[in-house]
């Protein structure tokens, strides 16, 4: 999907200027442009400590409407609670830096066992 | 003919060793009843009555041959998912229906080598997940069987097959066996070769068998592990065994009333029971499984989604859009916490001969859902073997399961544990099929 350009800076008058020759924007269309790229761009759910089912049912619901469509999303709605459940779960759970590495079998092949 | 369908698996090879009976008999039986109940059942998918015929012949031959195996003529029934040369591998999915597999799974072949007969192909919820099979439950026809091994519990609780085989990937395997009121045991993590296996998850999937007694499960695992040619193991005679609490509270009260009464029937045997608590949160773990079931269970499945979706059942279809929203650090994190919790778990049950809890929260549910597979997931998750018994009946006659777990690697003593615990604590005789069938009409 082609994403919007934008401008890279702006005038307190609200028009914006520097980064692109295209016709000056709006605020009120460089609000709606970044809600449109919010919602195409890739969702950043955050592991840490903090981070609360909600915070991540809502981003993993934003990319679930990019991904399969509005409709779609009210099917798998009660699988993405349950999913940001188990990772707000996870998340908040710490290990320490350097102990317990991930499972690394995925590097053997079925014949080397 | 004389019906051979209530014998023993161990008793099938002996008889046909000693020549006392012959595999084509036996295969001659268990057909005849599929043929007579698997109309109500439905715990095949595909039974092809020549090619077992066939096959049976050819075990008596190897047997007139000079051969004797500790398998011999035992008739197997093999869940869907589960390749076996010349069938179909359907997975309850509609467009593999012509899916013929070209060779044994590695676990099929073992079983054949050592003597045994394949009857057929059971009903597996769709690729082992959560959109119920057709199989009803051989206790009570408006009942579930569970899953995803639906077909293979409930054919061994109808005596449609003396030995089959299931998978567990949450509570596959034990789930089937506590609804159908038989004997399931889900060995250690990657004793069983998943090769020829469709994939659910590739570090949650393991393979389990089912029979009527524990000594028919333990004679399909020694014979499939090479244990048969070393001692059995013997329970201590006072052994350990953790009452996990948590798991009673969680059930519904005649199912915790029930795990009580086997904690204490054992108790009395002479066991020491100790109640006690795991040693980390079941949110915790619940949460560990969760993450991985999911994000690999996508990773299997995205793209054939894309290609088939309208065939795809609506559980699975879900599970598969939902987990692949999972960002990869947090399948990392759950990665590593399961490791972290493998360590701790590790630890406590090696202070115990075996822990002891109820295998479901409840009795068997109705047939829109397979049923609760929370106190299924530990085992799975750490990699522990795990045993379903069919210790009791509920007040509405459906078998209620007590699960015992014993440490990784421990096999063979959960094994003489069990048999330990089902003299103690006598399992349930499976149901009067006629009978239930007539009430259900």
């Amino acid at each position: 999907m082609n994403r919007p350009q934008f401008a890279k800076s702006s005038t307190p008058s609200g028009r914006l200027t520097g980064g692109c020759s295209s016709p000056t924007l709006s605020w009120e269309t460089l609000r709606k442009l970044r809600e449109v790229v919010s919602a195409e761009r890739y969702v950043l759910v955050k592991l840490h400590p903090k981070v609360t089912s909600t915070e991540i049912a809502a981003q993993l619901r934003t990319q679930a409407e990019e991904d399969y469509g509005a409709d779609r999303v009210e099917h798998i709605a009660g699988q993405i609670e349950h999913l940001s459940e188990m990772m707000a779960e996870i998340a908040r759970r710490e290990l320490d830096l350097t102990d317990v590495p991930p499972d690394r079998s995925g590097i053997r092949d079925r014949d080397e066992r | 003919m004389i019906d051979l369908t209530n014998m023993p698996a161990s008793d099938i090879a002996s008889g046909v060793q000693r020549g006392d009976l012959t595999a084509v008999e036996v295969a001659e039986s268990y057909l005849q009843r599929i043929e007579k109940f698997d109309n109500e059942i439905m715990a095949f998918a595909t039974v092809d009555r020549e090619v077992v015929r066939a096959e049976s012949a050819g075990q008596d031959h190897r047997l007139a041959s000079g051969a004797r195996l500790p398998l011999h003529g035992v008739p197997v029934g093999v869940k869907d998912i589960i390749d076996v040369a010349g069938l179909p591998t359907i997975a309850g999915f509609e467009p593999y229906r012509d899916r013929i597999a070209q060779r044994d799974a590695d676990i099929v072949g073992a079983l054949r080598s050592l003597g045994a007969v394949v009857l057929g192909k059971t009903h597996t919820t769709q690729f082992a997940v959560g959109d119920p099979a057709p199989t009803a439950n051989p206790w009570n026809l408006s009942k579930s069987p569970a899953g995803s091994s639906a077909g293979s519990g409930a054919a061994v609780a109808a005596r449609m097959a003396p030995i089959t085989l299931g998978s567990q990937t949450a509570g596959s395997m034990l789930r089937p066996a506590a609804f159908n009121g038989v004997v399931g045991l889900k060995p250690t993590f990657g004793w069983f070769s998943l090769d020829g296996v469709f994939p659910l998850c590739w570090s949650l999937d393991h393979l389990g068998v089912y029979g009527a007694t524990v000594d028919d499960v333990s004679l399909i695992y020694r014979s499939l592990t090479g244990a048969q040619r070393i001692p059995e193991l013997s329970a201590p005679e006072n052994p350990r065994i953790a009452l996990l609490t948590e798991f009673l509270d969680m059930s519904d009260p005649e199912v915790a009333d029930h795990t009580r009464a086997v904690a204490s029937a054992l108790e009395t045997a002479g066991a020491r029971i100790v109640e006690t608590t795991i040693p980390e949160p079941f949110d915790y773990l619940f949460a560990v499984h969760q993450v991985i079931f999911a994000a690999e269970m996508s990773a299997v499945h995205s793209a054939n989604l894309e290609r088939y979706a309208e065939y795809y059942g609506p559980r699975i279809r879900t599970g598969v859009e939902a987990g692949s929203l999972i960002p990869a650090a947090y399948l990392l994190q759950a990665q590593r916490h399961r490791r972290a919790l493998t360590r701790t778990f590790d630890r406590f049950l090696a202070g115990f001969d075996a822990v002891l809890l109820p295998t479901v929260s409840t009795e068997a549910c109705d047939r829109d859902e397979t049923g609760d597979r929370r106190f299924q997931i530990p085992a799975t998750l750490l990699g522990a073997p795990a045993i379903s018994l069919p210790t009791g009946l509920s007040s509405n006659t459906l078998p209620l399961g007590t699960q015992l777990v014993a440490r990784r690697g421990a096999d063979e003593q959960l094994l003489a544990i069990a048999r330990w615990v089902s003299a103690a604590a006598p399992l349930v005789e499976r149901p009067d099929l006629e009978r239930v069938i007539q009430t259900s009409a």
